[in-house]
């Protein structure tokens, strides 16, 4: 009698089990689209007999175990943040492009009007028209070089919002991350395996912004370090970055615990960012106020040789910058000049129909006096455009197989982790049917007991 | 190895960068160009800068040919007059310098030498535009003017010259004075003046150095229309290489940026394809799960 009972109990475990099973499909379903989430499994373990004289004493649940691989999430991260990075870039790049035009369109077009307007003014020198419009066209090209070195100095200050923007959340995320890690720390036993989601999440989009390294405690708790190993979150601590405007740029600087961590900070948004902030816009600004101050120095030195339609000395055509930092900002037509385009060169000698001047000026075109005597001026504001095409291209390139490495990542991490609906179903009616056949044994063995029952009553 | 298909990455993964394709080939074929940024493709775009460039100096070349060739049509046209009007002269000096004149058919003679001189002294200072074409580089001043009874050459000796094609130069605004004077010790307008003088006064020797005066200044002329011709003749050459010169830069440029449109619909009809594959694929995938057969 004692041997039914222990069955019927063995039968009630193993329904519990089965139970156990179903709640965890449903677990898994319910949480198929959830972000981070990694797929549980129900670890079963066989109560073995106590003698020799029964089978054993069913089943019991050991574990409800999240699927994870934490080879695969590390490398995952870091492929996203190296996503994130090119990513960055691209964004702040492609903005860019659109502001230089194609090939005829765009600052070269300009370049071409004045040489073009030169040759005009060659033709007949004495044309107050074509003064007029040699006035126009250099004014039309400082407009553009005025234009090119704001849309840069504006993707460097858009690029420092965005660093603004991604330091905020950083700081939220390690403050998310540190409270969890506290729970997580304190569970006592209780299941942290929702917790561990939830802070894998934070984790990836961390990784995302910034590139960060993760060492997971014995605790379970995550310690997070930001560029070579500054420490963004210690257990339930975490430490914030700030940023400060630096002068004279105004562009921010970073720091944790008050050391300037700017350039440590390499892969993800953030790095992207910086780079794009502090190297790439800086090296095409460079090279525009290089290209625009020997531009008007050039100019200037042979417009100042020649003779103004009144027959005198010719000034600078172009406003003379000091210096090559900010040349193509300060880039402007001699105020002289823009107000009166007799002043404009276009005689040798300072007789009214002689048009050497304007004929060398509008030779200039092809003579290669930029970039350290190389380059033409189409030539240097190819280079300009090759510099940045070149950049934007591996941008896409970069950014294309990042991404494909993370979509693969992404797929293997699923292959751990991920919740198939086809397997859940397959789990389903496994669970289902184990259920029904602990229940069907259960009747039986209670059918038994009735029998016995009914044999004592008699 | 679990294959967990997530129709959200993996199925919108797979429809954009079919979509992303033929968004390209899309652009290509509405453009008309292969090149649609400057990242598409920067060693391109660096030569097509350089095409451009190249392009706008051949059409400014080709503009100041076609300003030059008009200027020296006008010097070509006035110069044939100027030559024509020394010819009449000429004929008229050699009639009265025949015995049978009269001293009223020496004055009508002289009377149309000196129109002659006047029209002469129109060609000389004739303008193109605004420019005075016989003045040298003194554009803004007539060539020749009379002050107190001579004539006087107010411009100077340096041609203006336009650049027709790199490293070719045309005079388009000719020195009058070698015109009108050249190696003489004076002027054709004074050597004009004094023959009429000579005719009205029938002094034969002065009327044969004013006949010689003229045989001079003709050829002088000739020469100088001669010069006009060839300078005509190079730059309509110039003009036909530039041409020829602008339709090769047009051609490597369009070879760079246009699109080769055949290639482009393929590519788009293939993009098509492989987008709606995608959108097959992915609706598939999605139909059916083992719930379904879960009875």
């Amino acid at each position: 009698m004692s041997g039914l009972f222990q069955s019927l109990t063995s039968a009630a475990n193993a329904m519990d089990a089965q139970r156990m099973g179903l709640d965890t499909v449903g677990q898994n379903m319910a949480n198929v689209n959830t972000p981070g989430y990694a797929r549980r499994r129900l670890i079963l373990g066989e109560l073995p007999p106590t003698s020799w004289k029964n089978a054993g004493r069913g089943v019991e649940v050991l574990q409800i175990q999240a699927q994870r691989d934490r080879y695969i999430e590390d490398r995952l991260r870091r492929e996203q943040s190296g996503a994130s990075y090119t990513g960055a870039q691209l964004q702040g790049l492609s903005s860019l492009q659109t502001s230089i035009g194609l090939p005829g369109a765009g600052l070269d077009a300009r370049l071409s009007g004045l040489f073009d307007a030169f040759s005009t003014l060659a033709n007949d020198v004495t044309s107050p028209t074509a003064r007029d419009n040699v006035v126009a066209q250099g004014r039309s090209l400082a407009l553009s070089f005025n234009a090119m070195a704001e849309r840069l100095a504006g993707a460097r200050r858009d690029a420092d919002g965005a660093i603004r923007g991604a330091v905020d959340e950083v700081n939220q995320l390690a403050e998310e991350i540190a409270h969890l890690n506290d729970k997580i720390v304190s569970a006592n036993g209780v299941d942290t395996e929702a917790i561990r989601d939830r802070r894998g999440v934070a984790l990836t989009r961390l990784a995302e912004l910034a590139g960060v390294n993760v060492v997971e405690r014995a605790d379970g708790a995550a310690d997070v370090s930001i560029g070579p190993g500054f420490a963004l979150v210690v257990g339930a601590h975490a430490f914030q970055l700030s940023m400060t405007p630096s002068s004279p740029s105004a562009m921010g600087v970073i720091t944790i615990g008050g050391i300037d961590i700017t350039s440590q900070i390499a892969t993800g948004t953030m790095g992207g960012l910086l780079d794009l902030r502090d190297t790439v816009l800086p090296g095409y600004q460079t090279q525009l106020d290089q290209f625009a101050f020997d531009f008007a120095t050039q100019f200037n030195a042979l417009h100042t040789t020649g003779f103004d339609g009144n027959g005198n000395a010719a000034g600078d055509f172009f406003v003379q910058p000091g210096a090559v930092a900010g040349a193509a900002a300060a880039f402007a037509i001699d105020p002289g000049v823009a107000g009166n385009s007799l002043l404009v060169a276009g005689s040798a000698t300072g007789a009214p129909g002689n048009n050497e001047i304007a004929r060398d000026l509008a030779a200039l075109r092809d003579a290669r006096v930029l970039s350290g005597g190389t380059a033409t001026a189409a030539e240097a504001w190819g280079q300009f455009v090759y510099r940045v095409g070149s950049d934007i291209a591996t941008a896409e390139s970069d950014d294309d197989t990042h991404s494909q490495v993370a979509l693969q990542l992404q797929k293997l991490r699923d292959s751990a982790s991920g919740v198939s609906m086809d397997e859940e179903a397959a789990w389903l009616m496994k669970y289902q049917r184990a259920y029904e056949a602990s229940a069907r044994y259960f009747t039986t063995v209670n059918s038994a007991i009735e029998t016995l029952m009914q044999m004592v009553m008699r | 190895m679990r294959v967990v298909h997530d129709v959200i990455r993996d199925g919108l993964f797979a429809i954009n960068s079919t979509l992303e394709q033929m968004a390209e080939a899309r652009q290509q074929v509405t453009t008309g160009r292969r090149i649609n940024a400057i990242s598409d493709d920067p060693a391109a775009v660096v030569q097509a800068v350089g095409e451009h460039a190249t392009m706008a100096t051949l059409d400014a070349y080709t503009s100041t040919a076609n300003a030059a060739a008009a200027r020296l049509a006008a010097a070509d046209t006035v110069l044939t007059g100027f030559i024509n009007k020394i010819s009449g002269a000429i004929t008229t000096a050699a009639a009265a310098r025949g015995s049978m004149s009269t001293p009223e058919s020496r004055a009508a003679y002289a009377q149309q030498i000196r129109a002659y001189r006047e029209s002469l002294v129109g060609d000389i200072n004739a303008k193109f535009g605004n420019n005075y074409l016989f003045s040298g580089s003194e554009v803004t001043t007539a060539a020749y003017a009379q002050s107190g009874g001579a004539w006087t050459y107010q411009g100077d000796a340096a041609p203006v010259q336009l650049e027709v094609e790199n490293g070719r130069l045309v005079s388009v605004s000719l020195d009058g004075r070698a015109l009108a004077q050249g190696s003489d010790t004076t002027d054709l307008f004074t050597a004009l003046d004094d023959l009429a003088t000579a005719i009205d006064n029938n002094d034969q020797p002065a009327i044969q150095a004013g006949m010689d005066a003229l045989d001079r200044a003709f050829d002088r002329a000739v020469t100088v229309q001669g010069r006009v011709g060839i300078d005509e003749r190079g730059t309509d050459e110039a003009t036909a290489r530039l041409s020829a010169l602008r339709l090769a830069a047009e051609g490597r440029r369009s070879n760079l940026e246009d699109a080769n449109l055949a290639e482009a619909i393929a590519k788009m009809n293939q993009a098509d394809v492989s987008y709606r594959a995608a959108l097959g694929a992915v609706s598939s995938a999605e139909r059916l799960s083992l719930l379904d057969y879960l009875k």
